[in-house]
């Protein structure tokens, strides 16, 4: 048996591939499912769809977790293609959340809006603007030192990343947490609740008072998550910035025979990519109006998964997002004999065991195998 | 003051020694060019297996057998760690997978799959506390505040392998597969199967290291933070350059703080739990500014070999 790269194949094809590997994943996933809850499958999808679109407010909540996802994975994608392996997703979404949130919380102390004499569209103008550019210079600063680094002295980009991750993840937690700050950030309780929700213009700076129903407060980080697919998109198949980090992800050395400056390139993709994830972070706390250490929850992780999985393509992005949203979200829907639930964790089980098949489907799509000895031409 | 040192030490190995597993493990793993980020996963499956064994053997028989007790949570550990490691080298070898995505597919798997069991056995054995009744078996791992003989086995094969990698034929072969696969295939080296035995044998060890720290430092299931202490593993791996023999003095080091970090009030706390991971990124940093080629990561690390390749 033997082992060659593939020349080319149609693209319909891999997709093809794709789509069988996803599809006997899902059926394996459907067996497991079965053997713990002895369920027939056609209920268990029809429990997790009631579960997540049964109402209008379920369907807005599983939709802004789409998006949340989405725009997470779009927000690395320019450094993945790039071969920059940005796994600080987490980190830097929890940053910008993070400064979203503390700059949402001492607005809300200032005496100009506590002012009931202004009305709550000015200072809500006011207040989005300076928390998205908060939260943006956190993202980019998180992606800048990594890009920094690696450009520089050529410092593993992984493990940088993966440190920061938990760099940011601690001072998240000491800001929280810590007496001094905890007393300012959550008068009672061991949680930072719903920032600003003792003012009397509650909802300043969060997204709740934008929208009048329930659940319209996802609105906006939907709207901004759709528009940057297509921008990221655009970005990366037609600009000259997204041609340059193509061809140094292809190779670093013919990027810079091709007169490309490769650690600028670097760096710049690095705090666009750290910016959009901090983008990110200021959606979700003006979605939830609040901040807690586990805000991000794994999603920065997860979000590496989508856009691999997808090939950095925004709109296979959609598609995966939404079927790994359905399984974590919908999980937790569907109830077990013994009082055991299945759950998030179980959830995760599955969606690994779909990416196992996705990942090792990849291989008969990049090679091929000849058995016996080939009597075609030698490449 | 003295009291309080050797009231402090034990406790510190006992927090230290999975991270000194964890980091073995990955070092091991590591040299081979592997970049295995499922460590935190493998550490869960380690820990799950073997928790499973020993509340199964634990209550299918009335006396305990000492012999029995021991070996059968450490094998149950050591099959589901081979199995995990396993199943990484396959992805990423045989199928040429991307490292960074098998890895963290591996460690989201591991941290579901245990957790689901872990929550299903405590549901199924209906106790009243939410955690796993393995009081028995525990026993046999050590008494909490000493670190009890995995301890002494953690350590040795952190020096074992210090001793392999530095001064055997086998550690140099091994070494340089990771530092250029394409050299060592050249010279007659089977890269594969060097991968093969080196991650394999490497998530054994980490897997131990999640067995660890159920049976000997939190002494029962429940909601365990294995994955914390994976990813410090993994930050230990570079904080000690690649070195198992001085990652027994950072994982206890690291352990010690953490143990200091329980006396602080919350808050204080995280900011102690902060140090490791800076400290790591300091050293990862002075480590690529002074370019000593000994320190520096294997240079084939996280990248797939493919002889054909060119």
């Amino acid at each position: 048996m033997h082992i060659a790269k593939r020349d080319n194949l149609p693209v319909w094809k891999a997709w093809l591939i794709r789509g069988i590997a996803i599809i006997i994943a899902i059926s394996l996933c459907g067996l497991i499912t079965y053997l713990f809850t002895k369920m027939n499958p056609i209920t268990v999808v029809d429990k997790m769809f009631k579960g997540l679109f049964g109402s209008e407010r379920k369907t807005w909540k599983t939709v802004y977790q789409v998006a949340c996802l989405l725009g997470i994975s779009l927000a690395v994608t320019p450094a993945f293609k790039m071969r920059f392996w940005n796994i600080g997703a987490e980190g830097q979404v929890l940053i910008g959340a993070f400064a979203a949130a503390a700059v949402m919380f001492y607005a809300g102390r200032m005496p100009f809006f506590n002012d009931p004499g202004v009305s709550m569209e000015v200072k809500n103008t006011i207040i989005f603007p300076a928390m998205m550019i908060a939260a943006v210079l956190a993202g980019a600063l998180w992606g800048f030192l990594p890009a920094f680094f690696k450009s520089r002295w050529n410092t593993n980009e992984t493990l940088f990343t993966l440190m920061m991750n938990y760099v940011a993840l601690q001072i998240v937690k000491f800001m929280v947490s810590y007496r001094g700050f905890k007393n300012l950030w959550s008068p009672n309780g061991t949680a930072v609740g719903m920032i600003n929700s003792d003012l009397a213009s509650a909802g300043i700076g969060n997204f709740t008072k934008i929208g009048e129903k329930p659940g319209t407060q996802y609105l906006f980080p939907i709207v901004v998550v759709a528009v940057l697919t297509v921008v990221l998109y655009l970005y990366l198949r037609f600009s000259k910035h997204g041609y340059e980090i193509s061809v140094v992800g292809e190779s670093e050395r013919t990027a810079s025979y091709a007169g490309i400056k490769v650690n600028r390139v670097i760096i710049r993709t690095m705090i666009l990519s750290g910016a959009l994830c901090g983008l990110v972070g200021f959606l979700i706390v003006g979605a939830e109006g609040t901040i807690a250490a586990n805000s991000v929850d794994g999603r920065g992780y997860t979000a590496v998964m989508v856009s691999w999985m997808s090939q950095f393509n925004p709109i296979g992005m959609i598609f995966s997002s939404l079927l790994l949203v359905f399984m974590q979200f919908g999980a937790k829907e569907v109830p077990m004999p013994d009082g055991v639930s299945l759950d998030k964790n179980f959830a995760n089980m599955l969606m690994a065991i779909i990416l196992f098949f996705i990942i090792g489907c990849e291989f008969f799509i990049n090679y091929q195998l000849q058995f016996g000895r080939h009597k075609k031409r030698e490449v | 003051m003295w009291k309080f040192i050797a009231d402090f030490i034990p406790r510190a190995v006992v927090y230290g020694m999975p991270l000194l597993f964890g980091s073995t493990g990955e070092i091991l793993t590591e040299k081979s060019g592997n970049l295995n980020l499922g460590i935190p996963g493998i550490m869960f499956i380690g820990a799950i297996a073997g928790t499973t064994g020993a509340y199964l053997y634990e209550h299918s028989v009335a006396e305990l057998n000492p012999f029995l007790a021991i070996m059968i949570p450490v094998m149950c550990c050591l099959a589901g760690s081979f199995l995990m490691g396993l199943l990484y080298c396959f992805l990423t070898v045989t199928m040429r997978a991307n490292q960074n995505v098998t890895g963290l597919s591996m460690t989201i798997f591991g941290t579901g799959f245990a957790n689901f069991l872990g929550g299903v056995l405590t549901k199924l054995a209906k106790s009243d506390i939410a955690n796993l009744d393995i009081t028995r078996s525990v026993n046999y791992f050590g008494d909490g505040n000493h670190p009890g003989w995995l301890a002494y086995v953690g350590i040795g094969i952190a020096i074992l392998t210090s001793l392999f990698l530095r001064y055997t034929r086998t550690g140099l072969q091994l070494r340089a597969v990771g530092e250029n696969p394409a050299t060592a295939d050249a010279a007659g080296i089977n890269v594969t199967r060097y991968k093969y035995l080196a991650t394999i044998i490497g998530s054994m060890i980490a897997g131990l290291g999640g067995l660890y720290y159920i049976m000997a430092s939190s002494r029962t299931w429940s909601e365990p933070q294995i994955d914390a202490a994976g990813w410090l593993a993994i930050a230990i791996v570079i904080f000690t350059t690649w070195r198992p023999a001085i990652s027994i003095f950072a994982s206890i080091g690291f352990g010690g703080l953490l143990v200091l970090s329980t006396n602080f009030p919350i808050g204080i706390k995280e900011l102690f739990e902060l140090v490791p991971y800076v400290v790591t990124l300091i050293v990862l940093i002075i480590v690529s500014l002074r370019k000593k080629r000994e320190n520096l990561p294997p240079q084939s690390l996280g990248l797939p070999y493919f002889r054909e390749e060119r």
